[in-house]
This record gives structure tokens, C-alpha cells and sequence, in this order.
């Protein structure tokens, strides 16, 4: 008998501990960006009141030099600042994939120790064996050894950049560690946001949507960075420019202009035009709250909406603000919801809430592809005292083009290949989105107007919405009574003193695919404002059908009889006398 | 001593207003820095995580207070300026003996 060694590669080291929390140091970093706003928005303000109109003299100049110097301090506080939290996001980049790693590499010595014990119980098990038996273990050994030697391999490169990036960080730290020494950094060095702002096709060179994604392209990570401090209302606000960008620096608007707004009322000096605007912000914030406790139906992961646009102070107070959930620059399908009558800052929470539902019915209908579903609320909507002008299209008119040059932006900012794109209007937003189609283009690929009285006036046929009749969704329910006010033959809101806005979107004439959009819980009476609001309400057959527009399932899509004008008698509409179906407790579409 | 003295006082007071407010909100900013989480960062680094947001805070602290030390003295210049003006007419008053 002959006895065979077999050697077994020892045991591999515990893994050593990443102790970071990436959201935590996030966070940290997001802290000092607002930070920096706040001292670029100081250097700002210091440079423009410099000189006061109306003031020269001995005391007027050295108020002047003051106020420079501490400008200049500003500006380079703000550096500083964006400096530390630049390398503060990085490392929350570097610690999620340090901490990935070293889970990786603790289920790989677990899975190890694993095939060492079998090994060493098989040899031990073996007693007489033959020659190929004995190979077999040995050969098993020696992959063992090659893969203990990846595992240690790893473990020390993990080490290893875990000291990097932690000098990195600490680095950052003492490179930026007193005020001296931020003033030495930008002394003589060009403003990099400036910098960046004067060349062609920035926001301020007036570039159009896709010469804005080329430029934002063009920038480096700092730059970018600097751009984004320095002015944050630009960088959320100007269409071309990528979402997740927008959100960041829309959220940092939020929260200063929250912080400013409410330090002023704790100290009951609060301005006129805070009175609207804090509103606005509370909403929007509310609105970013509630949606982060929202859940994709497909994976169950919880979702980050995008404030993708912001602007508490707009059309006089009325405000500016649009909320994504999806990533529409990477998602398949994006939808952008155009809200009507009374849509303000102020009402952020629940057309958010509609985006979600839409979403929602968008995932379900195809949980294969994935779907970014936003509203929109950039246009000066009727609302409040001006409610009024509801009747007319002048507010439709202006939003068009608003409308027109943001679904331009989102076409710019994609990364890949075009997503399949739908515009949704609801109500007065649903003249909007018509006059953006017909006035200006939308480079949309399917539009759904729901709720509509009207896509305005001379605009006779689907056809002239420019994505072709066939991609024009018409969904008006039987008991809504803004619908009514659309023109049927020589009934309409004409009648009223002009109260309708335009042909009757489900009339045969007209050319759209009038889907069924009828509400289990209508009214028994014809013709009410309760149903005018729930096409976007889970269950109904309204947004089942929206969301298969939204995918592109246009087969799935249940259509619905159109109403029609006979000579003889008033508009009939074929829906009102159908039993609406639930669409409750859906399930994917696999 | 500059040869032209203009002012208009009620743009002091706004302006006044205005570095305060800019005060106020640098003063939020350094409460952001001051109060920041550094409990995320590895061991190695959140010791000078906390003393680089301690010494920034004092910093920012030192910023506040001078954008609200602008805003009292404009308030004080608009004073004095008021005060030098009503002490010419008085002095024109008296002069004149309070006659028009």
C-alpha cells in the first residue's frame, strides 16, 4: 500500500470590515452642496449690491470695498465647500462599491470553507482508493489553492482601495481645512461656472434644448459640479439637461429656498412674495415625501421620484414644478401627464399622485420594459383668481409651446436609443397639449387627452395633432361635464359664451381612438365634476387603458363606441347606456 | 473725502434688509455644515470629517455675522445720514431765525 499526500489550502482570513454607511457620507455631501448654494448665492448678491443707486461718496466707496472683500470670501467659501462635497459623493460612490465587494468576497470564503470541508472529508472517507480517484482529489486541491489565491488576491485589493479612497477623502479635507487656504485656491483661477455659462450652448448663450445636452456633454465632472452650485435654478430648469442633474439641483433649491423661507416667518418678517412661494415649496417637498413611500408594483423596490422641475415663485406666484417617477432618460416608455384647471404649485401632491398611478398602470401593462411617468405642471394653468381665463386659449396657447420645448428637452437629455414617448392632457391641459401639437409639434409618439373639452378651436381632425390619427387617444367619459362643453355639430360650449375649447375629441368626426374611460362609481346623473377627475384613479377603465398607450400595446388598449350628432336630435353617446368594468387588484402582464 | 455725496436712504434700509437676510441664511448654511452627519464615513476618516465640519461651521459662523454687520451699519449710515441732514436744516433754522 502506498500512502498519497494531499495538500489542502489553509483556511482563507475573516474578511475585513467596511464600517462606511454611503447614504449617510450622501447625505453629508448633499449637505455641503447646499451649503455651497448658499455662499454663491451670498458672492452673487455681494457683487450686485457692490453699489446702491442713489449713493456715492466717501462712505458709499468703502461700504463698496467691504462688501467685495466679502464677496470674495464668499466665492471662495462656496469652492471649498463644492470641493469637499464633490469628494464627499465620490467616496459614497467608492464606500457602495467597497462595501459590494467585500460582500461578494464573504460569500466567496464562505463558499470556499465549503469546498475545503467536502474535500477534506472526501480524503478522509477515501481509504483505498485508485490512481484516478487520487488524481481527482488532487486535482481538486490545486483549483482549491488557484481559488484561495483569487480570494486573497481580492481581500488585499480590497484593503487596498478602502485606504485609497479613505485619503482621498481625507485629503480633500485638509486641502480645503481653513479659509486661507480656500483663498489661495481660487486666487487668480477662473470661475469654473462662469466659465462653463459663457460658452456656446449653455442655458445663458440661449442654446435650444439639444445644444444644451451637447454643451451640459461637454463639461467636465467638475465643472458640471460648479455649474450646478453656482446655479442651481438653471441647471433644474433648463430643458436638455439630464434628470438625475435636475433633480440634485432642484432639490437644493428646495431646500434653501424652504430653510430661507421659513427662517423668515419664525422671525415674522415674511415677504409678500413668500406667501405663495413657501406654499408652493411645502407642497413640492410633501409631494417628494409621499412619493418616496411609493413602491415599483413590478419588484417592490421603492421608488426616488425626480423633482424635474422647480420653481416656487413662477407665473406670478402660481409656481413651477414637475415630479418623475422612472428615469425618463433611460426608461422604454416615458409618459408626461399635463394637468388642467386650478394646477399650481400648490397642487403638487396629487397630480403626483396621478403620475404614480399612471406608472403604475404603464409597469403592470408591460413589466418587461421600463417606464418613467412624470407631471408636468410648467405652464401658467388657469387657477385661483384667473380661473376665468379657462374659457379661453390663451394659457393653452402659451403652455403649448412650453410643453413643445420640454418634450424637446427630454428627447435632448436620452441616453440611447429614443424612448417611445406619450403625452397625456387632462382637462384645459388636454387644449394644451393639442395647441403644443399643432402650433409648435411634439415630438411625441402617442398623445391621450382625457377630460377634454375641446383641442382647440379650427383643429377639425385628429390628423392635424401631428403624430398621425391613429397615435391620438381620446378618452372622455359620458358623465363629465367639462367634456360637454367640446363642440358637437351645433351643440357645444359655444353656447355658453365660449365656454368650450374646440371639436368633441370622441365625436366620430374627429379621427381619434376613443378608448373606454367610464368610472364603476359614476354618477347616476348625466354630466358632473366628480367624474371629470377620475381618469387617473386606480381601477377605472380609464387608466387600465392609459397604460397600455403608454407601453405601446395598442392591441390591449379596449376601445370604445365614438358619440355622434345625428341632424335629427342632440349628440348621443353610445358610453353612457354601457356598464363600465373594474380594473381592481391587477396583476402583471407577463 | 469723495467731491459728490449722493444718497437715497430708503435704498440703505432695503439693502440693509437684504444683507440680513443673506446673513440669516448663511447662518442656516453653517448650522448644515456644523450639524452635518459624519458618522458615515469609515473610522480612519470621520474623526477629521467632525473637526473639518467644526472648524467650517466657526467659519461660516464668522461669514453670518459679517453680512449682518453690513446690514446694521447701512442701517446705522441711513441714521446718521438723517440725523446730519435734519442737524443742517436745524442749523439753517437757526440761521434764519425760522422764518421762511
Amino acid at each position: 500500500m502506498t500512502t498519497v499526500t494531499i495538500d489542502i489550502p489553509p483556511a482563507v482570513d475573516a474578511i475585513p470590515a467596511v464600517e462606511g454607511d454611503p447614504a449617510v457620507v450622501a447625505a453629508f455631501a448633499q449637505d455641503l452642496l447646499a451649503s455651497a448654494v448658499n455662499l454663491d448665492d451670498l458672492d452673487t448678491f455681494a457683487l450686485d449690491s457692490s453699489t446702491l443707486d442713489g449713493w456715492t461718496g466717501a462712505a458709499a466707496t468703502a461700504y463698496g470695498r467691504h462688501v467685495r472683500a466679502a464677496g470674495a470670501d464668499a466665492q471662495a467659501m462656496g469652492v471649498a465647500l463644492r470641493q469637499v462635497s464633490r469628494a464627499a459623493d465620490d467616496h459614497a460612490d467608492a464606500l457602495t462599491d467597497l462595501l459590494r465587494r467585500r460582500t461578494d468576497l464573504v460569500e466567496a470564503r464562505s463558499s470556499y470553507h465549503e469546498a475545503r470541508e467536502d474535500l477534506d472529508a472526501d480524503i478522509r472517507s477515501a481509504g483505498e482508493v485508485d490512481d484516478a480517484a487520487i488524481a481527482e482529489l488532487q486535482a481538486r486541491a490545486a483549483s482549491l489553492a488557484t481559488r484561495r489565491d483569487g480570494v486573497v488576491a481580492d481581500v488585499d485589493a480590497l484593503v487596498r482601495d478602502l485606504a485609497t479612497a479613505e485619503q482621498a477623502m481625507l485629503d480633500a479635507f485638509s486641502a480645503y481645512s481653513t479659509l486661507a487656504q480656500a483663498r489661495a485656491a481660487v486666487s487668480g483661477q477662473i470661475d469654473l461656472a462662469d466659465d462653463a455659462l459663457g460658452r456656446p450652448g449653455s442655458p445663458s448663450q440661449g442654446g435650444t434644448p439639444e445644444q444644451v445636452a451637447a454643451w451640459w456633454d461637454s463639461l467636465t465632472e467638475e465643472e458640471q459640479y460648479a455649474v450646478l452650485a453656482a446655479r442651481p435654478e438653471l441647471v433644474g430648469n433648463t430643458d436638455g439637461i439630464p434628470a438625475l442633474a435636475r433633480d440634485q439641483a432642484n432639490r437644493l433649491l428646495l431646500e434653501t429656498d424652504l430653510e430661507a423661507m421659513e427662517l423668515r416667518e419664525q422671525r415674522g418678517e415674511r415677504l409678500f412674495e413668500d406667501y405663495q412661494a413657501l406654499d408652493n415649496a411645502r407642497a413640492a417637498q410633501a409631494a417628494l415625501d409621499e412619493g418616496a413611500q411609493k413602491v415599483d408594483p413590478v419588484t417592490g423596490e421603492p421608488l426616488v421620484p425626480l423633482l424635474h422641475l422647480y420653481d416656487a415663485t413662477a407665473f406670478g406666484g402660481d409656481g413651477k414644478v414637475a415630479i418623475a417617477f422612472g428615469n425618463p432618460d433611460t426608461a422604454d416608455h416615458v409618459s408626461v401627464m399635463v394637468p388642467g384647471l386650478t394646477s399650481r404649485g400648490t397642487e403638487a401632491g396629487g397630480n403626483a399622485d396621478a403620475a404614480y398611478n399612471i406608472y403604475e398602470s404603464a409597469r403592470l401593462s408591460d413589466p418587461y420594459s421600463t417606464a418613467s411617468s412624470i407631471m408636468w405642471i410648467g405652464y401658467d394653468a388657469p387657477s385661483d383668481w384667473d380661473s376665468a381665463t379657462v374659457a379661453t386659449e390663451g394659457r393653452a396657447e402659451e403652455g403649448g409651446e412650453l410643453l413643445s420645448r420640454y418634450i424637446d428637452g427630454l428627447r435632448a437629455s436620452r441616453e440611447g436609443d429614443p424612448a417611445h414617448l406619450t403625452v397625456i392632457g387632462h382637462s384645459y391641459g388636454s387644449t394644451t397639449t393639442a395647441h403644443g401639437a399643432t402650433d409648435h409639434g411634439i415630438a411625441a409618439d402617442d398623445i391621450v387627452l382625457v377630460g377634454s373639452p375641446g383641442a382647440g378651436g379650427g383643429v377639425e381632425h385628429a390628423s392635424e395633432l401631428g403624430v398621425g390619427a391613429d397615435h391620438v387617444w381620446a378618452g372622455n367619459n359620458s358623465r363629465d361635464l367639462v367634456a360637454a362643453l367640446a363642440d358637437d355639430g351645433w351643440v357645444g360650449g359655444w353656447m355658453l359664451g365660449g365656454a368650450g375649447l374646440g371639436n368633441d375629441i370622441v365625436e366620430d368626426d374627429f379621427g381619434a381612438n376613443r378608448f373606454q374611460a367610464e368610472s364603476t362609481t359614476r354618477a347616476d346623473v348625466m354630466r358632473n365634476f366628480g367624474d371629470h377627475t377620475k381618469y387617473f384613479d386606480p381601477g377605472t377603465e380609464s387608466l387600465y387603458n392609459i397604460g397600455q398607450i403608454v407601453v405601446g400595446d395598442y392591441d390591449q388598449v379596449v376601445a370604445a363606441e365614438h358619440s355622434y350628432d345625428p341632424w335629427y336630435d342632440g349628440p348621443v353617446d353610445p358610453e353612457a347606456t354601457r356598464d363600465p368594468q373594474s380594473y381592481e387588484g391587477r396583476r402583471p402582464e407577463w | 473725502m469723495s467731491d459728490e455725496i449722493q444718497v437715497d436712504p430708503y435704498t440703505l434700509g432695503l439693502s440693509a434688509d437684504d444683507w440680513t437676510d443673506q446673513g440669516s441664511r448663511v447662518r442656516t448654511a453653517r448650522d448644515r455644515v456644523a450639524d452635518a452627519t459624519t458618522s458615515g464615513f469609515t473610522p480612519a476618516v470621520a474623526g477629521a470629517a467632525a473637526s473639518w465640519t467644526s472648524a467650517w461651521g466657526t467659519v461660516l459662523g464668522d461669514v453670518a455675522d459679517r453680512a449682518e454687520e453690513i446690514g446694521t451699519h447701512l442701517r446705522d449710515a441711513q441714521q446718521a445720514y438723517a440725523v446730519t441732514d435734519v442737524a443742517a436744516q436745524e442749523t439753517f433754522e437757526g440761521w434764519l431765525g425760522g422764518t421762511p
